[in-house]
Parts: C-alpha cells; sequence; structure tokens
C-alpha cells in the first residue's frame, strides 16, 4: 500500500469518527443519563465498601483506589453495546453506503471501533470531572497531583473504549442481530469488570480468578487509570498499553475478516 | 467498453435459497437501465452484487471493465450506490450527510463543503441544509442520497428501487432529479424497480426479472410491440360495418392497430359513414404489464401479493 493510500485511509477513519462526534453532538442524553451509574458506584458501593474496610488498598483510601475503577467501568459500558449500534447501521443503509465506499475493511473497523471511544470520551470528560468536584473534600477521594497524568487518562480511555468497542464489533459480525448482541455484550461486561482490578486489587482474588484478570484488557486499562490518577506508578505502562494494543490489533483483524458477514 | 457485464451470476443464500439462477446481461455506457420485477425476484440482490456488498456463489461481474472480486476496489472508486433502506444518517443534517459522504470518497476542506453547498443548491435542499434529516420527507431524503452518491462523479450510478414509498408528487420530483443528472453528466444510471410506470418512463432498456431469472430483455417500445398491438375501441349504435380483424360484441368494436392515434379518426369516420352513430371512442395501448403478462405469466402486483404475504408470515413466525 502506498503512502498516498495510507494517507487516504488515515482520513477514512477520521471520517467515520468524525460522523459519531457529530452523531453525539445533536444527541448527548445518553451520555448524561449515562453519568449517573458511575456516581452510584463511587457513592454508594464505595462508600460502604470503605465503611467496612474489608477490601485491602495499600495507603489509599477504598475510594481513592476504586475512582478509576469506576471511570473504566463507565468507558467500558459506553463501548460494549457498540455493536448494538452498527446492527441498526446494518438494519438501515448506513453500513452498506460505508462499505461501498472506497476504504479498506481495516478503516472501517478502525474508525468504529475509535467512534466508540467518542462516546467514551465524552462519558469519561463528565466522570472525571465529577470525580475531581468529589475530591475537593467531599469524600474521601485523594488524586495524584499532577495535572498532565489527569490529561494522560483521555488517550488510555480511548484504548480501552476501542478494545471494548472491537470485541462488540466482533460480536456483531458473529451473530449480527440486535438482540444477540446485546445479550452477548450483558453475558461479558461484569466478569469482565468484576475479574479486572477496578473494584479491588488483583491479588485479593482467588488464584483461578486471578487467571481470568491476567487475560482481562480491562486489567491493564484499570492498572494504567490507577498509575496516573491514583499513585504516580507508571512502571506497569509499557506492558498494559503493549496488552492493549495488541487485543486492538488482533480485535481489528478479526473483525475485518469477518466483516462482509453482516451484509450476507 | 460495457458499463456492466454480468455472466451466469448465480447467488445462493445459507446454501439453500438461490436468489440468482444463472442470470446474463450487459450494459451499454451512458443509458438508463432498469430491472423490473416483483419483490423477491432477486433484483437486489443483483445490485448488492455489482457495488461488491455481496460476493456471488457463481459467474462473473465486472464494473467498466473491473473484475469483481478482485478489483473491488476500482468498482467502488466509480460507482454511486443509493440502497433501498435509508441511508442518509437520519441523526445528522443534510449538509452533514453530504460532507461525512464527500470527505470518504476524498475530498477535503474548502473544496469538500463548496461541493456540498452545490449539490445542495442543485437539488433544491438548500433551504433545509441544516435540518435534521429526520424531519425530511421522504422525497427530500432521496434526493439527499442521491447526492451523497454523487459526491465522486460517479460513471455509473445505481439506484435500489428509489421511489419505494414516496407519493406521486415526490416520486415525479425524484424522476426529474434521476433524468436532469443523467442529461448533464452522461453517466450510466441503473435502477430497480417494482412501478411498471417507473421503469417506462426512465429507462432506456429494461430487464424483466421473475424469481431469480430475466425473462426478457429490451427497450420499452421493443418489449410492449413483443406483448402485441394497441387497440382502438369504438362505442356504437346501430350496425357496424364489417371492419377485416376487428371483433364486434354487445355495441362495443374493438380494432387492432399498431398505430392506434393515426388510425382512430379514420375508423371513426368509416363507421359514422356507414349510417352507425358512433357514441365514443378511445384507445388501448399496450402496456409493459402487458409485456410482464406475457413474459412473466402472471401479473407483477398478484406476485408482490403473494410474496409479501411470504415475508409477512416469515417475520411473524421469527417473532413468535
Amino acid at each position: 500500500m502506498g503512502f498516498s493510500r495510507l494517507r487516504r485511509e488515515i482520513f477514512n477513519i477520521l471520517t467515520i469518527v468524525e460522523l459519531e462526534a457529530r452523531r453525539l453532538r445533536h444527541d448527548y442524553t445518553d451520555i448524561a443519563v449515562r453519568s449517573a451509574q458511575p456516581i452510584v458506584w463511587l457513592l454508594v458501593f464505595g462508600t460502604i465498601m470503605s465503611q467496612r474496610n474489608v477490601i485491602p488498598t495499600g495507603d489509599v483510601s477504598y475510594l481513592t483506589f476504586v475512582a478509576p475503577g469506576v471511570l473504566a467501568q463507565a468507558v467500558l459500558f459506553v463501548a460494549i453495546f457498540f455493536g448494538i449500534m452498527l446492527v441498526w447501521d446494518r438494519d438501515s443503509g448506513n453500513l452498506a453506503k460505508l462499505l461501498v465506499a472506497p476504504a479498506s475493511r481495516v478503516s472501517l473497523v478502525l474508525g468504529k471501533c475509535f467512534s466508540a471511544s467518542v462516546r467514551a470520551m465524552a462519558q469519561a470528560a463528565v466522570v472525571i470531572t465529577l470525580i475531581l468536584i468529589l475530591s475537593l473534600g467531599i469524600v474521601d477521594i485523594t488524586l495524584y497531583n499532577n495535572p498532565l497524568y489527569i490529561l494522560l487518562t483521555i488517550p488510555v480511555v480511548i484504548l480501552i473504549s476501542a478494545v471494548a468497542a472491537g470485541i462488540s464489533i466482533l460480536f456483531a459480525t458473529i451473530f449480527r442481530t440486535r438482540e444477540r448482541v446485546m445479550g452477548f455484550g450483558q453475558l461479558l461486561t461484569l466478569p469482565l469488570f468484576f475479574t479486572s482490578s477496578a473494584l479491588y486489587p488483583v491479588t485479593w482474588m482467588p488464584w483461578y480468578l486471578q487467571w481470568f484478570a491476567r487475560i482481562n484488557p480491562l486489567t491493564y486499562g484499570v492498572d494504567l487509570l490507577r498509575g496516573l490518577m491514583v499513585t504516580g506508578d507508571l512502571s506497569g505502562a509499557p506492558m498494559d498499553l503493549a496488552v492493549l494494543v495488541g487485543f486492538l490489533v488482533a480485535l481489528v483483524l478479526a473483525c475485518s475478516a469477518l466483516f462482509k458477514r453482516m451484509m450476507e | 467498453m460495457k458499463a456492466i457485464e454480468i455472466r451466469e451470476l448465480t447467488k445462493v443464500y445459507n446454501k439453500s435459497v438461490k436468489a440468482v439462477d444463472s442470470v446474463s446481461f450487459d450494459v451499454d455506457e451512458g443509458i438508463v437501465f432498469g430491472l423490473l420485477g416483483p419483490n423477491g425476484a432477486g433484483k437486489t440482490t443483483i445490485i448488492k452484487v455489482i457495488v461488491t456488498l455481496l460476493s456471488m456463489t457463481g459467474g462473473s461481474v465486472s464494473v467498466l471493465g473491473h473484475e469483481r472480486p478482485r478489483r473491488d476496489y476500482d468498482i467502488r472508486n466509480c460507482i454511486g450506490y443509493v440502497p433501498q433502506d435509508v441511508s442518509s444518517d437520519a441523526a445528522l443534517t443534510g449538509y452533514e450527510n453530504l460532507l461525512i459522504s464527500a470527505k470518504l470518497y476524498g475530498h477535503r476542506g474548502k473544496q469538500a463543503r463548496e461541493m456540498c453547498e452545490n449539490i445542495l443548491k442543485q437539488l433544491g435542499l438548500w433551504e433545509a441544509r441544516d435540518r435534521i434529516v429526520k424531519t425530511y420527507s421522504g422525497g427530500m431524503i432521496r434526493k439527499l442520497e442521491i447526492g451523497q452518491a454523487m459526491v465522486h462523479d460517479p460513471k455509473v450510478l445505481i439506484l435500489d428501487e428509489p421511489t419505494i414509498g414516496l407519493d406521486p408528487v415526490a416520486r415525479k420530483q425524484v424522476w426529474a432529479s434521476i433524468r436532469e443528472l443523467k442529461d448533464r453528466t452522461r453517466m450510466t444510471v441503473i435502477i430497480t424497480t417494482h412501478y411498471m410506470e417507473e421503469a417506462d418512463q426512465l429507462c432506456d432498456m429494461i430487464a424483466i426479472m421473475s424469481i431469480g431469472k430475466i425473462a426478457v430483455i429490451g427497450t420499452p417500445s421493443e418489449l410492449k410491440a413483443s406483448a402485441g398491438t394497441g387497440s382502438i375501441v369504438l362505442e356504437v349504435r346501430g350496425k357496424p360495418p364489417e371492419i377485416p380483424g376487428a371483433k364486434s360484441e354487445n355495441g362495443m368494436i374493438t380494432i387492432p392497430s399498431a398505430n392506434c392515434a393515426h388510425e382512430l379518426p379514420g375508423y371513426v369516420a368509416m363507421v359514422a359513414s356507414s349510417g352507425c352513430e358512433v357514441l365514443s371512442a378511445r384507445i388501448k395501448e399496450v402496456t409493459l404489464e402487458d409485456a410482464f403478462v406475457k413474459h412473466v405469466g402472471t401479473r407483477i402486483d398478484e406476485m408482490d401479493q403473494w410474496s409479501n404475504v411470504k415475508k409477512t408470515r416469515k417475520l411473524a413466525r421469527r417473532m413468535a
């Protein structure tokens, strides 16, 4: 593939992302309503768990520990059902239109993954803002004192949501109906969430669940977010990034190969 | 070069349903070509294979010399496609829809914006450009979709049931847009339709399809001629004269004629001069409907009802 073709494909990806950004700009109720859920996790679940002091979180409060987990969860929930939107697009003529455009299937899939990231970023912006407000002495949350690190959560959010959307799009290409994509999304969300380090340290889990945690991309995403938001310790970051990017590449390749099944 | 060349195209869905059965035809450049047939005849399947959305089970398809599936990318670069289902994004404005399409076909920045503005003006959608497409009428959406398919000046424009679900006024507007585009750009247009009138009005060449096969291909006049000639029908009082080839019953004379409009006055004068009073006269032209019945064996609306019933029942079964 020549350089000009590569440039064209990057432009295609950006155009598909722009489409989603414009959709979001016209209707953002979805993001506003969903923002309530992370706050419930933080204020209800977080508060109760921190009162009992059952979960060992080292020298940070439980609410501080769980804040990046709640952010990751918000991002996961936005992206893991993105495949349903793709099925909608298939059932209307929207997807057909994209598929007949001169763009490689890889660009289409990547464009759709990053479209989910657009929504996830909007969601994350709301959740991070709320966490920041809460950390101003309202509840016991102490974030790592470096604004640059808070900004760096954005590319991490993009990566986590792109991977989650990739999983969802893979479901969409395999199962092809809204109901099934919804069902498999539901089936996967809670295991992904509970076997990540979002709510408790991985070392707190029994050995077989630790094994699950190790193949769970969300674990690596949460680790990055916690490093940036809470501890400032980024020693695990190269490994975390490598795993997430690896997941994304594998998912995009699988989806691109299966994408034509959407229309059959 | 032919715009489209299809040889023995076969498409089988799920290893069991044969939607298209060994179909071959060519489309010359610069014409409006129509695939006419009831729902379920395989029109949309052929279209989806041409525009690279579906793989084929057998046969070969090439568009402007680009062979499927090896040259799919080149095919995508030279065709514009408007699917049967609404393909504009209902959540975006008309302008945004066009802009996204323009960018997908490689236009950027100021050039893309100016082009979108021009297309909106040409299609008469300028006033509505900043309205969400959800608020558009069916005819406006179709015109916008045609505009979106035109952003790269395609050599071949493919429209799947362009006027389905439109009211008669909107339908005529869409026809006018298609004709205007074709005259201005000299591109090849391929449409599918199950409306006889639409095929007759719009197409230079028509392929009549039924159950996965092409029954006959020809110009509208050839197809009509193949179904016989028109006739002149006179309502008379009194004993009519003997006219060779004419049928006469209950005071109605039916005279077959290849050129009804020109021969009508002559026959009226002749009958009147024989002392028989002519009460009314009318021309019964051969229609595409007659051609369809001749080549397929049933009326298109009968087949339509049958396939719709089948579809509805299938849907009901799936819901249950």
